[in-house]
């Protein structure tokens, strides 16, 4: 790790070689280590560190990008002279906009040093669960933290830390069960409890039965609520898409197209996600309500998206090298309902619980959000409020906007998992013609 | 490069370990993205490392580092996560033989990119951009490149040295017609980032950008007021573009041995293709014949040496419609007592290699393409990926194209909006009756093929030409 007085000192010494109008650099300083595990083996073990220089300069309306993760004084030295040739060359179009500075609230730290042979005692204990009952075991052990530093010529000078611990356990036999978490770290998760949650899966996913596709009411769980929520995030609660007129937020603010039961923000200083304190421009998160009692409140915004609607940023500016895409939500919550899901199963007159969703992908309909994808890893058909039998895996073709207006129930309990971009917090949901369109082989 | 590496080298082999590897790799990549005539994207990235993995035994470590004056800490790292590694396994790793060699290689090309002022470059990208904005009925409208080079060095401790320097050249436009909640999008020439190859400016010049931005922004808007394709069962000819995806989930991903064996399972999945069907399982129809090839000329899965060190080859994976190969690394090769035939590569030096498609390629059959729609009396002609899945076997797939054409009486017919088909993988393969000759055969590069934890990007190829399928379950969303 740098720490906040030696990364903001090398940063200003950067900058302070730039001689352009608008400027910011940044460091993102990241050490993730992980161990994988399958077949009851160790069978890769790695930790990575690495470190990527930002540099963002801006005159008229021109801009230029570089990443390095050379910071050696020659690199430094050079900068001023790539930068100005990719500024001579090219047209005025847009400008290059920057936050002002904002004061960013105390947060919780935690820091830890990843231990390789503590994730091998936490995988040794999966894999004697599997043995115990002659299953096969898979998944992953992860730990990160990461230093993210902004300086910028508005003066912001933000320093973050982000750290976290995740676990994934699944067992195979005749069957398959899986089951993941997130939390701030590897001792904050309850790894017993989630590798029986998915030995019990595995256990009763064996001898799986057809049934034919079709609409019929389903219970996600909450790695297959993330999924729907990953894509939502992806294509829809974000401020450029809805510029665009690529989200169904742009339809719709304003106007309650989802079920009531169903809201959903995004906060990176909430202590029941992964704290977040800073995006790329070195601005605070904010709390952001996008669905409210299924209203359509809002994206989320970085500086150049919120210029353009007249406000301000919520702190979810992307890398540099990324911003093009625009804002994106990187905490996000889709909130709890009230009922445990064993009420919620045995208040099922017939239905399909879901473990989790797999390769989904909706690119069908961006607006719509129409996305396809499998099931995977315990299907299960439930009739008179009760677990029957387990189905073999099926696809589905569902727009997750038209899903989230049929939400029955929402349960009591929910999951911290990482989706593409950050983490969400997930829940249970309970939902009414979601549209299964094919099946597969097991 | 070769210096530091082999100091890094010197010192594991100091520690007692089974065996080490070094990797020290220098990426550049420029990317340049114009949108709506805005300058989005000009970006230059630069990273410089260094992996180490160390077998100890048997069992792996790896850690990877920028720094490389910390480099005697990352290569004890490396070591205490073996030995982490060690605690847990029953089973120990063994690796199938390589001769170690001393070895160059680099790809060619004829100009190189990162020499070519931007000026010229932007000038490509701005006027394409704006003939497709003077197309009426236009919303966003996309044009980019991107150049790609790569240095790295290979080191064992039983004695290789191999250093190799790609570069690669690509990019693609796209134009966007919305009316409403409708999107509709037509590419060129591929879709999600265009095409890429192994070679140097030259291959912008040859994809003429400016030359087919009109035609494809027109598309966009004629798709607005056309049809959805209707739910039915017909033939289905694919072009090259959508082909080459269909060849990358369903043999390229199920053919690699690490999934087959449930390295990937709890990520990715696994495979359909298990041991007992190498060398007799039906995959497809006997005119089938599918090649995983790192030796191509500029396919994106090309190399000299994989990083392991072993030899860049050819060899069949499907073989007159019979499942017979895999790809494979040192380790799982080891497993079926085979030797490995060089599919392992890292993305960068901060990750560890994995087994990942080189060129995954369709042989061509012995039909013009002419010939292939003019013997087709009624189907559709799909066009440009739009979207994809598969299950976590690679059986049950879901694709969408960009656009259908009707074929009736052996000719093109009208157009159809939000096209997609869907199948299971062997069935899909056993119907294909008619593969179009090398006329129309090109390897079409995949720069953003995601693998393991952390994820990996791979570069990877696929040579096809277009097919035709029978007794396809069509539709459109």
């Amino acid at each position: 790790m740098w720490g906040k007085d030696r990364a903001l000192e090398f940063l200003k010494k950067v900058i302070d070689e730039l001689p352009f109008e608008k400027k910011e650099v940044s460091l993102f300083i990241s050490s993730q280590d992980l161990t994988r595990f399958a077949n009851n083996v160790i069978h890769q073990n790695v930790a990575e560190d690495n470190l990527t220089l930002f540099v963002r300069v801006g005159e008229g309306k021109k801009k230029v990008v570089l990443s390095t993760s050379n910071i050696e004084e020659d690199s430094i030295k050079s900068l001023p002279k790539n930068i100005k040739i990719l500024m001579e060359s090219q047209p005025e179009t847009e400008e290059l906009y920057l936050p002002e500075p904002e004061e960013i609230p105390p947060y919780p730290v935690n820091i830890f040093e990843p231990s390789p042979e503590k994730r091998a005692e936490i995988v040794k204990k999966f894999i004697e669960k599997g043995e115990n009952r002659n299953l096969e075991t898979f998944g992953a052990i992860t730990e990160e933290i990461d230093e993210l530093v902004v300086v910028n010529s508005q003066g912001v000078e933000a320093y973050g830390i982000l750290s976290y611990g995740h676990g994934k356990v699944m067992y195979m036999g005749d069957g398959s069960g899986y089951q993941e978490e997130a939390g701030k770290d590897i001792h904050s998760i309850d790894f017993e409890e989630l590798s029986e949650r998915a030995l019990e899966k595995c256990l009763n996913s064996k001898n799986p039965q057809d049934i034919e596709p079709g609409m019929y009411t389903v219970i996600l769980e909450p790695l297959a609520v993330a999924e729907m929520l990953g894509q939502l995030s992806y294509f829809s609660f974000n401020a450029k898409s809805v510029q665009e007129k690529r989200s169904f937020m742009a339809f719709s603010l304003g106007q309650k197209v989802l079920s009531e039961k169903v809201s959903i923000y995004d906060d990176g200083y909430d202590p029941k996600g992964i704290i977040y304190p800073i995006d790329f421009e070195g601005v605070p998160k904010k709390h952001v309500d996008i669905i409210k009692n299924g209203v359509v409140i809002g994206p989320v915004y970085d500086t150049a998206t919120s210029i353009k609607d007249g406000k301000k940023s919520t702190g979810h500016a992307l890398p540099p090298t990324s911003s093009s895409w625009g804002p994106f939500p990187s905490n996000l919550f889709l909130v709890s309902g009230d009922k445990s899901l064993e009420d919620i199963i045995a208040g099922t007159e017939r239905g399909i619980l879901v473990t989790r969703f797999h390769y989904v992908n909706a690119f069908l309909d961006p607006v719509r959000v129409l996305g396809t994808g499998m099931t995977r890893d315990g299907t299960f058909l439930i009739e008179n409020g009760k677990i029957q039998k387990s189905l073999k895996n099926m696809r589905f073709t569902q727009s997750f906007v038209e899903a989230l207006s049929k939400v029955l129930e929402i349960s009591k309990e929910s999951v911290l998992v990482p989706i593409d971009v950050g983490f969400a917090r997930v829940p249970t949901l309970k939902i009414e013609d979601f549209n299964f369109t094919g099946k597969t082989e097991f | 490069m070769i210096g530091i590496g082999k100091e890094i080298l010197n010192y594991a082999s100091l520690l007692g370990v089974d065996y080490a590897d070094v990797r020290v790799v220098r990426r550049q990549v420029e990317e340049i993205g114009v949108k709506n005539g805005i300058l989005e994207t000009a970006n230059i990235n630069e990273t410089y490392g260094y992996g180490v993995r160390i077998l100890y035994k048997g069992a792996w470590g790896f850690a990877s580092s920028f720094d490389f004056s910390n480099y005697k800490k990352i290569v004890e790292k490396a070591f205490q996560i073996a030995k982490a590694s060690a605690m847990v396994n029953k089973k120990k790793v063994t690796l199938a033989p390589v001769t170690p060699v001393k070895a160059v290689w680099k790809s060619s090309y004829k100009i190189d990119p990162f020499s070519v002022p931007w000026e010229k470059k932007l000038d490509v990208l701005f006027t394409t951009d704006r003939i497709m904005r003077e197309v009426k009925g236009i919303s966003i409208t996309e044009a980019a490149m991107e150049f790609f080079k790569e240095d790295k060095v290979f080191l064992s401790s039983e004695g290789a040295e191999i250093e190799q320097s790609i570069l690669e050249s690509g990019g693609g436009i796209a134009a966007y017609a919305i009316e409403g909640s409708d999107i509709q999008k037509r590419s060129y020439p591929n879709s999600f980032g265009g095409d890429f190859r192994k070679g140097g400016w030259e291959f912008i010049e040859e994809l003429d950008f400016p030359g087919h931005a009109e035609k494809i922004a027109k598309e966009a808007v004629a798709l607005l007021s056309a049809e959805p394709l209707p739910e039915m069962v017909t033939t289905l000819v694919l072009d090259g573009t959508q082909l080459a995806l269909q060849v990358h989930e369903s043999c390229g991903h199920p053919t690699e041995l690490d999934r087959v064996l449930g390295m990937e399972a709890s990520f990715a999945g696994t495979s359909f293709l298990t041991l007992d069907k190498k060398g007799s399982f039906q995959y497809g129809a006997e005119i089938v014949n599918i090649v995983a090839d790192a030796t191509h000329p500029y396919g994106l899965g090309s190399f000299g040496y994989d990083d392991e060190g072993v030899l860049a080859q050819r060899s069949f994976l499907i073989k007159n419609g019979i499942f017979v190969g895999y790809l494979t690394s040192r380790e799982t090769a080891s497993l079926l007592g085979e030797t490995s035939n060089g599919a392992m590569r890292a993305d960068g030096w901060n990750r560890t290699p994995i087994i990942r498609m080189t060129n995954i390629n369709l042989l061509p059959g012995d039909m013009s393409f002419e010939d292939l729609i003019s013997s087709t009396d009624e189907g559709v002609y799909m066009h440009l990926n739009r979207n994809w899945s598969i299950d976590d076997k690679r059986l049950n797939f879901h694709f969408g194209c960009e656009i259908a054409y009707e074929i009736k009486d052996g000719k093109f017919g009208k157009i159809y909006k939000n096209p997609y088909y869907t199948g299971i993988t062997y069935e899909f393969w056993r119907s294909c009756d008619a593969i179009a000759d090398e006329k129309s055969w090109r390897v079409w590069g995949v720069p953003n093929c995601g693998k393991g934890e952390p994820m990996q990007i791979g570069r990877v190829g696929h040579g096809v030409s277009p097919a035709r399928f029978r007794k396809v379950k069509v539709g459109g969303e």
